[in-house]
This record gives structure tokens, C-alpha cells and sequence, in this order.
């Protein structure tokens, strides 16, 4: 698990975007980037790929981009603590904490500095920045006027503003929301939800970036208690080995946790996942990490309302398969463990091979960015 | 839709007049750029024949000169140990002129202080509050909420919220509530995303409600139940103290009533629709009228029409009669021919049953939808004004 793989909000219905057979553009040293101004119409999730190159997606420009950044490892082991990191974040930008939102957080793996996604403004479609701060915790939006960068426009979509109500053409309009990416095995997995059908996308885009071609569906059934789950979309989900064996394990929207070979996920197929729990009524997972400790390995998921959940990952490649009817009141399938002291959790990525970094809600109603030590 | 600019101007909170080169050196001063809304800059003015030094600011924010210059946001409220970040941006220097210039537009209300520290005497500080004019703003409203009709089905799937103007994020699940007939409020009903479904511009927002309370023998159903109860009577409810984009409230709480049915497991049939073509050389609408309400977004996006020539027809969609009427008039006459009426399979009744699948499928078997959905189409004949008269 070298890289962070994580993707939330993706779908049963899941579209496939398929590699252009041309592959990777190649008009540059650094895997076709070019150096210029990046501009982001929307703040969106993160990711990072390999060689540190860090994925930033614009929901509202339906791309992502690509960017080298210019982080060194770092000289210091110390982690990140950074009280009231909304406002400062907020005053860096030059506003006050209400009128950001931290959409989210990566740490880079060579300097161990976290860079946030942030929209500045209120409005649905307020501009993105991405804030970079550094191990000592000094915080700085990253000037993106003059950067190595490359992107990859995720649909044929029109300009900004030339959608209308007439025909097809508002047939072509942009209704996704891009919910998270990750790169996986020389792809950049994104996951979008649809303001309009209850049925999200998964579009897979070969990496460095080139041509991309149309796009198919996957579809992902899993059975949930005596019935086959047909179309709730993905909320997050992770890439791990289960049973000596790529796969991605996904945490749906109404709480069933399914684990699906990554070899399926080939383009127009049907996927059949295989349901290992239900994480209960309420509990929205967050985001998933996956770590080893101690020799063997672990995940936790962050939810809204249950505090963070611990897995042996061992357990998911035993017969969890949740196939009787409910009982209500209990979880089913792998069994997990309960880290309370992890309260108020937001964001969670991996800092280091001992610690996580984690972005959580205080009990005054602002925001730390804090190092824990992994449970 | 109306954007409102605000008319911003600057006014200098601090001691000091506004004419820098009337003020003796040190001085600072916030001068607006009119290019664009909220952008402006610091200048800072020093004294060079006195030899500036560097200061003892503990946290210079750039050292342009020998002197140290920072600029940062006050909070009122918050508490004095939060000690904030200077203002990203850059810095330049023209002669005895430093300027400062925000990287972001300064925000109206807020406070700024810019300080000086020349080095060789005490450090300046001013404050500065960018402003927004007495502007006209006009309050948001709810415009609409689809299904507009009050009759629903028990797992009702979504909820469209449509806004007079962009609106704030971050409210949508404390400030749409679903009350019961005895007023008292449902919890949790709907799908809490982080990621709000607003359309672009922000003018409308999409609701989803819980799935997990809306499947049968899922967790959430089994430990809550669904929020929607067949027989029952319930009134979304709309906080009037959701702020616009740009911090305006509502003009007033919005409230809509909604009559529970029986659930619908049933997808839309498009053999079930009644057409009613229009004639040659005219350009009256076509009529399509279905047995139930459908999706409003989806109405508005996934019918269209091809002419004789297969090509796409423009025209205007309307949808009405509480989302169970879509009609559309074509911006030039019908020409005579075999039309066809496309309809997009995901299109979706108001329980999320699509043209293609339900939104539940029942037992564990072999699903024969295609994983590529293909759309249907309807074939209907625009027939010149005279054919009644020949086909009878």
C-alpha cells in the first residue's frame, strides 16, 4: 500500500472510461506536462500519484490535474499539529473560517507536508485553492501560476454557461460532481455522483495522461440480505490486497461494505461484489486508510457518527459474506474495533509508516490538523 | 438570474488620514483597484534617507527592504492566543513604495491590519475594513420544489430545491426539514453528502432521501424505518435563515405538503404514454402525457426529438401538470414525416425506477439489463394539416 488509494461516492452504475489506445501524450520529458497557470473553477478531492505527482480534481471544470510539485523530503520527523487550522487556513486567503470549506486532505509522501483542497467562498461553485502546510505547520496557498502540470478532461461537456434547457443539449450538461479520486495500478480512478439520477460514475484515466475515449459501464451488484443491491452509490472505498489479491473494497451510501477484485473492473462488465458488512443506519464513512502494524495489517474508516473503525484486513478475505436477513442493532460480517478517542474526524489520510494525520473537529467548533499516532 | 455586484469601497479605519504623500513617512495606506471586485493593495511608504533597519517583528512576513511588512486579518471574535497567518499575495518595491498586493479579493466587513516596522523607530500599525456600500440586495427565495405535486409515493427518492438565487453550502441538511402531520420533526431523512448536489450557478440543489431507510431490509430500514410512511401526511419545511452565496437570508420560511402513497415498484412505460402529435408546417407543441409524475430534471434532459432527417430538433421543453405532462415546441415548423421521440433509459419516475430497472431488484438472479443502457425511442408521424381528410 505504497500509495494512498481511496475513492468515495462512487456508484453501482459505474462508468467506465476507457484508455485511448493511443495511450499517454508524450510531448514532454515529465510524461507530457507542460509549465503554465493552473486554474481551478472548483475545489474538489485529492490524490497522489506516483513519483509524488499530486491529482487535484475540478468538479465544476470536469478534469483533473496533474501537478509536480516541488516537495523535498523533509528534514524534520515531526508531525503536523495546527490549532484552529480552518481559520488560519481562512486568513492565509485573506477571509475568516465560515466562508472557506476544507474539501480535503493528502499528505505528500516525500516531504510529509499536507496540502488541502479548499474552496474560498460559499457558493456551490466558488474557486479552488490548494493550501500547502509544511511539517513545521506553516501554512501557504500554493501560487499555481507557473506550474509543471498536465490534466485530463473527464467528459465532452460544453463551455461554462453555454448549457440550456432546449433538446439534447442540455442532455450533454454537466450534472456530476467528482466526490474523489485515487490512482490506482497506472490509472487515475474518479468518482462522481450525479445531481440527477441516483446513480453515480467511476471513470478510469490511464496515467501520464493522454487520450481518453469513451466511456462504458461497469456495473457492481452485491447482495444485501436476501436482496441484490442494484444501483446506491459508492461512498469511499480503498485498494488492498484481500486474500494475496488486488482488490477495492467500497463502503456504499446506505452502509454495506463490499470487496470487488480490482482485475473485474474491466470496461462493460458486471461486477459481482461480495458484501462483508453492514456498518449500520447513520454511519457515514468518511475516508479509509490501510496500514500495517506490528506485521499485519490494518484499516480504519472515519465516519460521521461512530467514531473511527479499526479492521484486521485479514478478516476480509475469510467468508464474511452477509447473505441472511438483517437483525437490527448489530453490525454483520468482519468484525472491527472502535477507536473512541478518535473523535470528530473530518479527513484522514496516512502520514507515515507510524502515525496518521487527521483533520477533526474541536468541541469549541474549529478545526485542528493533528498527527496520531496509528491505533 | 440577477447578479447583484456589490458596490465596494474602502474606508481607512485608522488614525491617519488618506493622502500619503501629505502624511509624514512611515505611512500605509489601502488603495482599491477598480479592475475587479475586491482587489486592491497595501502600500507602505518609508522614509529611505533615514536608512531603514530591520525590525522586531517576531513574525516577519516579507522582508522586502532592510524594514519588515506584514498584513493580516483581524478576527473579533476570535481568541487572542490564535495567532493568524499573514494574507497570501506579493510584494514589490518602487522606490521609497512597497506594495502589497492580495493574492484573493478582500472581503466587505472584514478587517485588515497592515503593519510596519521600519526598524528604526516604532512599529505602524494600521486597520484597515473593506466595505461594502449600501447595496440593494435582494433577498433569496424558493422558487420551486419538484415533485411539486403533494401526492408522492412512499420511497419518494429525491427532492429538487430550486433558488432565485445562488445560495450558501454547508446548510442544506440543517435548514430542509421534514415535519411530520404533528409538526414534529422526522430525523434524518435524507442522505447527508458531503458533496451537495447543486446544478451549476448554484441555483438548485438536489435532495436524496436516505436509501438506506428507503430499501427494504437494509439496516437503516430495519432499525428506523423508512421516513416516509404510506397514509401520512408531511410538510418539507425551509429554514428562512438560509443565506444566499453572498450571506443574504431568505425572504421567508418555505413549506410544502406531501401526501404519502403506496411505495411504486414499477418502472415508467413508454408504451403506456399517450403522444399526441402535432401537424406539418406548424409549430405547435407535442403533447406527451404520462399515467405518473416523472422526474423533473430528468424530463427536462432526457426526451428529445429526431426528425425525418435523424437530426436532433431544437426546441423548448416544458414540463407541467405536476411533472406528469412534457411538451415541446420546436424553434422552426414540423416537417412532414416519421419523427422519433428518444427517450434517455435513465430516465426515473419519482422513486428512482428508471425506464431500464427498478430501483430495487427483488431476489439475487441473472439481470438481463444491458450494462450499457440504450435509450428507446417512440416512432410518431407529423402529418401535413389536410392528411385527416385522406387517412381517415
Amino acid at each position: 500500500m505504497g500509495t494512498r488509494s481511496r475513492i468515495s461516492v462512487a456508484a453501482l452504475s459505474i462508468a467506465w472510461l476507457v484508455a485511448g489506445s493511443s495511450g499517454a501524450a508524450a510531448d514532454g520529458k515529465k510524461g507530457g506536462t507542460e509549465k503554465g497557470k493552473v486554474e481551478l473553477e472548483s475545489a474538489g478531492p485529492l490524490a497522489v500519484g506516483p513519483g509524488g505527482v499530486l491529482f487535484v480534481a475540478d468538479p465544476m471544470a470536469a478534469r483533473v490535474v496533474a501537478i509536480l510539485t516541488a516537495d523535498k523530503p523533509a528534514s524534520t520527523d515531526r508531525g503536523q499539529r495546527v490549532e484552529g487550522i480552518d481559520r488560519k487556513v481562512a486568513a492565509v486567503l485573506g477571509t475568516k473560517s465560515p466562508d472557506i470549506r476544507i474539501v480535503d486532505m493528502v499528505v505528500h509522501p516525500a516531504s510529509g507536508a499536507a496540502y488541502l483542497s479548499v474552496a474560498r467562498g460559499r457558493a456551490p461553485d466558488s474557486p479552488g485553492v490548494l493550501v500547502r502546510v509544511d511539517r513545521a505547520g506553516k501554512i501557504e496557498a500554493v501560487d499555481l501560476g507557473s506550474v509543471e502540470h498536465s490534466s485530463a478532461t473527464l467528459e465532452d461537456v460544453p463551455g461554462k454557461g453555454e448549457f440550456s434547457g432546449r433538446g439534447r443539449r442540455k442532455y450533454r450538461s454537466r450534472t456530476q460532481s467528482i466526490t474523489d479520486i485515487a490512482y490506482v495500478d497506472g490509472r487515475v480512478l474518479v468518482a462522481g455522483m450525479s445531481t440527477e439520477e441516483f446513480a453515480s460514475t467511476l471513470r478510469s484515466v490511464p496515467y501520464p495522461f493522454g487520450k481518453t475515449g469513451r466511456p462504458t459501464s461497469i456495473e457492481i451488484y452485491h447482495g444485501a440480505h436476501g436482496r441484490f443491491e442494484t444501483r446506491s452509490p459508492v461512498r469511499t472505498f480503498v485498494s488492498l490486497d484481500v486474500g494475496g489479491t488486488p482488490h477495492i473494497l467500497a463502503a456504499y451510501q446506505c452502509t454495506p461494505l463490499v470487496s470487488i477484485p480490482l482485475s473485474d473492473l474491466q470496461p462493460g462488465a458486471r461486477v459481482k461484489g461480495t458484501t462483508v458488512a453492514e456498518l449500520g443506519n447513520r454511519n457515514r464513512p468518511l475516508d479509509m486508510i490501510v496500514y500495517r502494524k506490528g506485521g499485519e495489517e490494518y484499516m480504519l474508516i472515519a465516519n460521521n457518527s461512530r467514531g473511527i473503525m479499526k479492521i484486521r484486513t485479514v478478516e476480509l478475505g475469510k467468508d464474511h459474506n452477509v447473505t441472511s436477513k438483517v437483525s437490527s442493532g448489530k453490525s454483520e460480517g468482519v468484525p472491527y474495533e472502535t477507536i473512541k478517542e478518535w473523535t470528530g474526524v473530518h479527513q484522514l489520510d496516512r502520514s507515515d509508516s507510524k502515525n496518521a494525520l487527521v483533520v477533526r473537529a474541536t468541541d469549541e467548533g474549529t478545526f485542528n490538523l493533528e498527527t496520531l499516532p496509528l491505533p | 438570474m440577477v447578479f447583484l455586484r456589490l458596490a465596494l469601497f474602502c474606508f481607512c479605519a485608522a488614525l491617519a488620514g488618506c493622502g500619503l504623500l501629505d502624511r509624514p513617512l512611515p505611512s500605509i495606506r489601502l488603495v482599491a483597484d477598480p479592475t475587479g471586485e475586491g482587489l486592491a493593495f497595501f502600500e507602505f511608504a518609508v522614509d529611505r534617507s533615514r536608512g531603514a533597519r530591520p525590525g522586531g517583528a517576531a513574525r516577519p512576513a516579507a522582508a522586502v527592504d532592510d524594514a519588515v511588512y506584514e498584513v493580516r486579518v483581524v478576527l473579533d471574535d476570535a481568541d487572542a492566543d490564535l495567532a493568524l497567518p499573514p494574507l497570501a499575495g506579493q510584494w514589490s518595491r518602487d522606490g521609497d513604495v512597497v506594495r502589497f498586493r492580495p493574492r484573493f479579493p478582500l472581503e466587505p466587513g472584514l478587517r485588515y491590519r497592515a503593519e510596519l516596522h521600519p526598524g528604526d523607530g516604532p512599529p505602524i500599525v494600521r486597520e484597515f475594513v473593506w466595505r461594502a456600500a449600501a447595496a440593494a440586495v435582494e433577498a433569496p427565495r424558493v422558487t420551486a420544489v419538484f415533485p411539486s405535486g403533494e401526492r408522492v409515493p412512499a420511497n419518494l427518492l429525491k427532492l429538487y430545491v430550486h433558488f432565485s438565487r445562488p445560495m450558501a453550502t454547508g446548510e442544506v441538511y440543517r435548514r430542509i426539514r421534514l415535519l411530520d402531520a404533528g409538526g414534529d420533526e422526522v430525523a434524518h431523512p435524507f442522505l447527508e453528502l458531503d458533496e451537495e448536489l447543486w446544478n451549476r450557478g448554484g441555483t438548485r440543489v438536489t435532495v436524496f432521501f436516505d436509501p438506506g431507510r428507503v430499501k427494504r431490509e437494509l439496516r437503516p430500514n430495519a432499525e428506523v424505518g423508512p421516513a416516509l410512511v404510506a397514509g401520512e401526511t408531511y410538510t418539507i419545511d425551509i429554514d428562512a435563515a438560509w443565506p444566499s452565496a453572498d450571506g443574504v437570508p431568505l425572504a421567508g420560511v418555505h413549506r410544502r405538503t406531501l401526501r404519502v402513497e403506496d411505495p411504486d415498484r414499477t418502472s415508467p412505460d413508454p408504451a403506456a404514454w399517450s403522444l399526441t402529435p402535432p401537424l406539418a408546417g406548424t409549430r405547435d407543441p407535442l403533447v406527451l402525457a404520462f399515467p405518473e409524475p416523472l422526474d423533473h430534471a430528468l424530463l427536462e434532459r432526457l426526451l428529445w426529438i429526431r426528425g425525418p432527417d435523424n437530426v436532433e430538433v431544437d426546441g423548448e421543453v416544458r414540463v407541467g401538470d405536476r411533472e406528469r405532462v412534457w411538451s415541446f415546441r420546436p424553434v422552426g415548423s414540423w416537417a412532414a414525416g416519421v419523427h422519433q421521440l428518444v427517450v434517455g433509459s435513465a430516465l426515473e419516475d419519482l422513486a428512482g425506477n428508471s425506464v431500464d430497472r427498478l430501483f430495487e431488484v427483488e431476489v439475487f438472479r441473472e439481470i438481463r439489463v444491458p450494462v450499457v443502457s440504450t435509450d428507446v425511442s417512440l416512432e410518431f408521424r407529423v402529418e401535413p394539416p389536410d392528411s385527416s381528410r385522406r387517412e381517415p
